[in-house]
């Protein structure tokens, strides 16, 4: 039958490609894989304000703090830095200025080497944490802010480096 | 005593839908009050952000030249002896099926699966508080996060809203 091996030669061209497609997405699809180990990481507290000043040199190496919505601010401080270590089984709990807390829990660790990790802030004197974020975090540090704090504002960095 | 701006009022002078009076009784406010100020700049931000990421979204997809390869590869993959057919129904059901493929390929790729070097919300809630999610582009392709939230009032004791 003419044009039959035209057919089966596209045919089967077509199933390579769609072989492909299905492979590139099986393979670029993060997944979670069970958090079996501590995740070590830091949760960075700084104050940005707009008057001029200094930037703490420590957030040399933080590039997202130069552009928007953070270029505005033309001075930071590093206020704190906490070490953390992040598992499923216990919650990190750092301190906040203004009473607050944030709670940082580990769910799962993705097969690309990002971290899941579940994101929370409680209110000053309450017990309840808003379940914020559930935010899937590679080693570039991702921030949370907002806060009014001492004529600036509050930004907060977490950071995994394990 | 520290006075903030309500969301609609600053909304609206950023839409551009005040009256003069309005207008410049905010403007003012703005250029006193840094808290005001940043949430105005965090909406100019996002306003050119989505302009941005929808420019680059429609210019990181060269048609022709996707198309071109399709009918380069629907060319090569006719047998010998075929390749001078003029009957295009001879060839629709393999095109059918590079299409197809190729469709699926670019909306996965316009879906985008983002880099592992890149951060990621996968679920926001923002409750009472409100706030806006930040894409910040880095190197590499990378991007990272910035969660915004508008809880500037409520620690304050000495605030009150703008009416």
């Amino acid at each position: 039958m003419p044009g039959l091996e035209s057919i089966i030669a596209g045919l089967r061209r077509a199933t390579a490609l769609f072989l492909t497609v299905v492979s590139v997405c099986a393979v670029s699809n993060p997944g979670t894989v069970a958090a079996e180990d501590n995740v070590q990481g830091e949760v960075l507290v700084i104050l940005a304000k707009a008057e001029p000043g200094p930037v703490d040199p420590k957030l040399a190496g933080m590039p997202a703090l130069r552009k928007p919505p953070f270029d505005g601010y033309k001075s930071m401080s590093l206020l704190s830095t906490t070490p953390v270590t992040l598992n499923s089984q216990k919650a990190s709990i750092s301190d906040l200025p203004k009473g607050r807390k944030l709670m940082l829990r580990l769910l799962g660790n993705a097969r690309d080497g990002r971290h899941r990790v579940e994101v929370s802030i409680n209110k000053p004197g309450k017990q309840d944490y808003l379940p914020l974020l559930t935010v899937l975090a590679s080693k570039e540090p991702f921030f949370v802010a907002g806060q009014n704090y001492k004529g600036g504002t509050l930004i907060i960095g977490v950071r995994l480096t394990h | 005593m520290t006075t903030h701006l309500e969301e609609e009022l600053l909304q609206r002078y950023f839409d551009g839908d005040l009256g003069a009076d309005e207008h410049s009784q905010v403007a003012s406010h703005l250029a006193e009050c840094d808290a005001c100020a940043a949430r105005q700049r965090s909406l100019q931000a996002l306003r050119v952000g989505v302009g941005v990421l929808a420019e680059e979204s429609a210019r990181d997809i060269d048609f022709d030249a996707l198309f071109g390869r399709i009918e380069r590869g629907i060319a090569e993959s006719a047998p010998r002896g075929v390749r001078t057919r003029t009957r295009p129904t001879r060839i629709w059901l393999p095109a059918a099926g590079v299409l197809a493929a190729a469709a699926a390929l670019v909306m996965f790729l316009r879906g985008g699966t983002p880099p592992s070097s890149s951060t990621e919300i996968e679920e926001v809630a923002f409750g009472e508080w409100g706030g806006t999610v930040f894409e910040v582009a880095l190197a590499d392709g990378a991007s990272t996060k910035v969660v915004w939230i508008n809880d500037e009032y409520e620690d304050d004791g000495d605030a009150e809203v703008l009416q």
